[in-house]
């Protein structure tokens, strides 16, 4: 093999290499970092929820609604409307959800009564106890 | 596939008329060496603290409360931030050891002479913006090392007369270091310093590929030497096409620089992390020992030295002065070989050994 040509099968080779050094560890930090409250559960004290009303609260960075429905007890809800993303507001007036953003509507379940979305708001399992209401 | 896809972007860009019209054509002259491809090291170098800088930017937190912890989660929890953050602090020191090797190289090719005035001022102004942003980015992780360095780099400026507590006042936002500094630090490191650091590496090669590389002295006759009175480009006929003969020179160089930056990375990760670098910012506690980094060791250890604070301080802007003017200063009419000038060699030697023994006094004082 002739010298330049050594050198540059060389240079091809280390300059291959400094790029996937660069390029792999890249590819990992620009992952986004795992949720570091996941799994830690949240208790809410349920006189704080009388029945006819709602909580709305933050669980692992997803703002849900806990809802307590007159005779058929508490429900955790995704806020997030299943259209484009908005906020749902509890209307306690009309016992449904209601996005700000498009007028999509929710019953209390989750599913949709009318307006743009068509798929139903996540429903998160709730753990009740005497005294408690615990999420996660 | 691969000739496929060449002829597809040939047809497209024009890739073979690029290369040859800014690479083949383009001449290197007949001496140049691995000592004349440390610009373009040092323009790696930067592209290198830019794509990392930019990387540390989507975790970075600039707000006093968050930054600390903000960069410990990029060193220890995000999946190889510690490689980013320790190629961006090791590569800040090196670009600096980078840009003064080849300051070094120019002087002593005096290589500054007319018609490449403009491009030694071009470039001794991108090294003091590259210490500035040294300056500003030592600040940005709130640890104990870059809070008090800081203190001490802002308060410095105030023994200047009448302008000096204008200065500092101006560098810290306020009486001393805060959070506002830390707002300003982060903009001029991450934003100001870096667009007018580009601006003048665009006017420096721009000047560069005018005029053509500047041929070593000991290889051009010293008659053919004389300094022109029109604009003349360089063809250097007698040289060899920058590209492949000297790219094959810069690359090596380029994979040296990695080299010693992985070696540095891997055997020596904390040599330019003292144990302070692991503790928050505390602007009640001074730490025992709080030392500039290498480069700013031989003016900090002068103006110690110097009973008189003025006349200190005032001894490093002149010598900056005269380093950014120097092309201006130096003798019109002499030659460009070194060797046939024993006074400039003298006193190129004498900053130099000073500048090593102010660096390694400041070092154990």
């Amino acid at each position: 093999m002739e010298r330049r040509q050594l050198l540059k099968t060389s240079l091809a080779f280390l300059g291959t290499t400094t790029l996937i050094s660069f390029v792999y560890p890249a590819s990992k930090f620009l992952v986004p970092p795992k949720n570091s409250a996941k799994d830690t559960p949240l208790t809410i004290d349920k006189d704080d929820i009388p029945p006819g009303t709602a909580k709305e609260i933050i669980f692992n960075e997803i703002p849900m609604v806990v809802i307590n429905r007159k005779g058929s007890g508490f429900i955790a809800l995704s806020r997030i409307c299943t259209h484009l993303g908005c906020l749902v507001g509890y209307d306690k007036f009309n016992n449904k959800l209601v996005c700000p953003c498009h007028a999509g509507e929710f019953d209390l379940e989750g599913n949709v009564l009318s307006g743009p979305a068509t798929k139903a708001l996540l429903r998160y399992p709730l753990k009740i106890t005497a005294d408690d209401i615990t999420i996660g | 596939m691969w000739g496929k896809l060449v002829h597809w972007i040939e047809i497209r860009i024009g890739l073979e008329e690029l290369v040859n019209k800014h690479l083949r054509l383009f001449r290197t002259p007949k001496g140049a060496n691995f000592w004349s491809t440390l610009g373009f090291v040092s323009l790696i170098a930067f592209i290198v603290q830019a794509i990392t800088g930019i990387m540390l930017l989507l975790y970075y937190v600039p707000h006093p409360e968050y930054a600390f912890q903000s960069v410990q989660t990029i060193t220890n929890e995000i999946p190889f931030g510690w490689f980013f953050r320790s190629i961006h602090n090791v590569g800040g020191n090196l670009i600096v050891a980078v840009i003064i090797i080849h300051l070094v190289h120019v002087f002593l090719r005096v290589s500054y002479k007319k018609p490449r005035e403009i491009t030694w001022v071009t470039g001794v102004l991108m090294f003091l913006l590259v210490l500035l942003a040294c300056i500003t980015g030592q600040l940005l992780p709130w640890h104990q090392t870059g809070f008090w360095q800081t203190t001490v780099t802002s308060t410095i400026p105030s023994f200047l007369p009448v302008i000096g507590e204008g200065i500092s006042s101006y560098m810290r936002g306020g009486a001393s270091v805060s959070g506002i500094t830390l707002s300003r630090f982060f903009s001029f490191h991450v934003v100001i310093l870096p667009v007018f650091i580009v601006a003048l590496m665009i006017l420096h090669v721009l000047l560069i590929r005018r005029q053509g590389l500047s041929t070593s002295p000991a290889v051009e006759p010293e008659a053919d030497a004389s300094p022109p009175e029109e604009f003349r480009r360089e063809p250097h006929l007698e040289g060899h096409p920058c590209f492949p003969h000297f790219s094959v020179k810069r690359s090596f160089m380029v994979m040296f620089y990695f080299t010693v930056l992985f070696f540095i990375l891997t055997f020596f990760p904390n040599l330019f992390l003292p144990a302070e670098a692991n503790i928050q910012a505390d602007p009640l506690l001074t730490p025992e020992a709080i030392r500039p980094a290498w480069y700013f060791l031989a003016p900090y250890q002068l103006i110690k030295t110097i009973p008189n604070d003025v006349m200190g301080i005032s001894l490093v802007v002149i010598f900056s002065m005269v380093l950014l003017f120097w092309p201006f200063l130096d003798a019109k009419d002499a030659g460009r070989n070194i060797r046939k000038r024993p006074m400039l060699l003298s006193l190129g030697l004498i900053v130099l050994a000073l500048w090593a023994i102010f660096t390694i006094w400041g070092m154990y004082s």
